[in-house]
């Protein structure tokens, strides 16, 4: 009893010495939770749709001014003629997440259709977007109902597959790369064979690069590897744009690489780096669109979601998905290569720092 | 005995080669390093000839490790020099490294790479070519006696074993300037005098060894010692002039009255 009680109170000490460790373990699991929270509960907000209006009776009119007052939808684009290629194309750059289709004679007719073509890659905002237009025509109280027929332009058969799929992707190709690369480093301190290596010419950039490679070539068999399971177990339409997928893959995961290194130096041992790195990986599942659109997370959230690399992987690969080329996400290729490049400099003046 | 005079045939030897060997090995000037309100090194002057074994001796704390550092290029000086063949290390820490062979206090080695991987690994860090090094390795496997364990997994090998092995590591690249941190701490007795009889022969090549340590037995084997406490160089001189000046039996007892100023 008395050793247990020692040895609790040492642990206790340890832990009291170890600040960072000490408040991650404290604070972060809320802090997650709250982000995990954010993420999953209730209904989707703000969820961009465009409105194609052929009729402006009375009941077009009150319908898209509902719409308008309601919580779930917002209208970023508007048309009064029918244009299916206009559709496809603001679906597939990802401006919108549905078309709302208000045909001729709606107001007028008995039996009343309203279409709506939703992105079917993304399987969690479309059912949304129908809830909320069901529950508005429903409302529109009318002698007889209005029917809401929905199209699914990209993903015909709408299955989750095409939606979870790719959000697994890129969360595992960002949390083994970011946890190998950060092992990698530590693992030369908490040995000390780091100091062997600085006493030679090699340069501190040269000795994180040397490891980073290593890496990047570990993990572009993973995205290898995870892109077939992709195309050839769920059958997912990627092949039109492998190429951009690669790219993208690989500017993602040289981006996961940095945050590995610069999480890594911060730390003194491999555990250190681990307890660091975790809430940035677990962030990046919940805030980045891996599971649920970032634009309909809270503004003061949202914030988070645009300085992780996640985020920007997503956003490609759900366009690519639907067919965009590869300037289409040129954004993101630059947002992922500036990430990395800051990190890494980040990372090697404080290697510098820390070695002294 | 013989350890000065040949020391000395080698600064011979070397002037019909060039006159770079005429200045010192090493030389600090004022050297001084603060960590923050610390002074760890306090105004130290040091100067090596080529060719010697010079010894920092001192209480754990004293500011060996760190004077050790400085002269590796990875620490840099808060205010004083610091030239390793006539290079400083402030400016051009990068070509110091490359004279210089380091064996740190904790020299760890990679586990997962065998005896001959580890030093050719370091031979390639140093941009040894490549017949050189193999020339050397070979000849550093003979000296340090792995040449028949040279394909065994450094995980496998006993600690008196590995530690030859970061020696060897450390010669790779033939540095002109060995820097030894405690290089016998935890040494058995016989591996240590293995050990200075590598030194020797190494010497005898016309490399300069640096070392610290805190046996005072060892410090005997030294040309020279340089005696420090808290930062400050109080003393140097070959050991029996600092034995004979304190009037002392031995250098520890020399050691603790410098220190003392002889209130024991």
């Amino acid at each position: 009893m008395k050793r247990t009680a020692a040895l609790v109170r040492k642990e206790l000490r340890v832990l009291q010495r170890n600040p960072l460790v000490l408040f991650i373990a404290l604070v972060m699991p809320a802090v997650m939770m709250g982000a995990a929270c954010l993420a999953f509960s209730g209904e989707m907000k703000s969820l961009p749709v465009g409105l194609v209006k052929e009729d402006d009776g009375d009941l077009s009119v009150s319908l898209s001014e509902r719409i308008r007052s309601g919580p779930v939808l917002r209208i970023v684009w508007e048309s009064i003629h029918y244009d299916r290629e206009a559709i496809r194309k603001i679906l597939a750059n990802g401006r919108v997440r549905a078309v709302v289709y208000v045909p001729h004679g709606f107001s007028s007719e008995l039996g009343r259709r309203l279409y709506v073509y939703v992105d079917g890659t993304d399987v969690l905002a479309s059912n949304s977007v129908c809830r909320a237009l069901q529950r508005i025509a429903a409302s529109l109280g009318n002698m007889s109902s209005v029917e809401v027929v929905e199209f699914s332009v990209f993903n015909a058969k709408s299955t989750l597959d095409s939606y979870v799929v790719p959000s697994l992707y890129g969360m595992f190709l960002q949390s083994f790369p970011i946890m190998m690369q950060a092992m990698a480093v530590s693992v030369e301190r908490e040995k000390q064979t780091i100091e062997q290596l600085i006493v030679t010419p090699a340069r501190r950039l040269e000795i994180l690069i040397s490891k980073l490679l290593v890496y990047f070539a570990v993990g572009m068999t993973n995205a290898v590897s995870m892109i077939f399971v992709m195309a050839r177990v769920f059958n997912l339409n990627l092949a039109g744009n492998m190429a951009a997928i690669v790219v993208v893959s690989a500017t993602f995961l040289l981006a996961n690489l940095g945050i590995g290194t610069l999480g890594s130096v911060m730390a003194r041992t491999q555990l250190q780096a681990m307890q660091v790195l975790l809430p940035v990986i677990y962030t990046g599942i919940f805030l980045t669109g891996t599971f649920y659109p970032v634009e309909t997370l809270p503004q003061s959230i949202q914030i988070f979601a645009y300085f992780l690399p996640l985020t920007y992987m997503n956003h490609s690969i759900r366009l690519l998905m639907k067919g965009a080329t590869i300037d289409t996400i040129i954004g993101d290729i630059a947002f992922l290569a500036v990430f990395t490049t800051i990190s890494l400099v980040l990372a090697s003046m404080l290697f510098k720092k820390r070695m002294e | 005995m013989l350890r000065k005079p040949l020391a000395i045939l080698v600064d011979i030897w070397f002037s019909f080669g060039g006159g770079t060997h005429l200045e010192p090995a090493l030389r600090t000037v004022d050297l001084t390093k603060r960590f923050g309100a610390l002074t760890a090194v306090d105004r130290v002057n040091i100067s090596v000839r080529r060719g010697e074994i010079f010894g920092l001796l001192g209480p754990n704390g004293a500011g060996k490790t760190t004077i050790m550092r400085i002269l590796s290029g990875i620490l840099v000086p808060s205010s004083g020099t610091a030239e390793v063949s006539g290079v400083d290390v402030r400016s051009d820490p990068e070509s110091v490294k490359r004279h210089v062979g380091y064996v740190s206090q904790r020299f760890a080695l990679y586990d997962e790479l065998t005896v001959s991987e580890s030093l050719h690994f370091f031979g390639s860090l140093y941009n040894v070519g490549e017949d050189e090094k193999h020339r050397n390795i070979e000849d550093l496997l003979t000296l340090v006696q792995l040449q028949s364990e040279k394909d065994r997994l450094v995980r496998n090998l006993s600690g008196g074993t590995k530690q030859r092995l970061a020696l060897a590591c450390a010669l790779v690249h033939k540095p002109r300037l060995l820097l030894l941190d405690e290089p016998t701490a935890g040494v058995d007795p016989i591996l240590r005098r293995v050990f200075w009889d590598y030194f020797r022969h190494l010497v005898r090549q016309g490399v300069t060894v640096f070392l610290n340590t805190h046996y005072m037995d060892e410090a005997g084997h030294c040309d020279r010692v340089g005696l420090m406490h808290q930062g400050r160089m109080i003393a140097v001189g070959a050991p029996s002039e600092l034995i004979g000046e304190s009037e002392e039996d031995s250098l520890e007892d020399a050691f603790v009255k410098l220190i003392t100023g002889g209130d024991t």
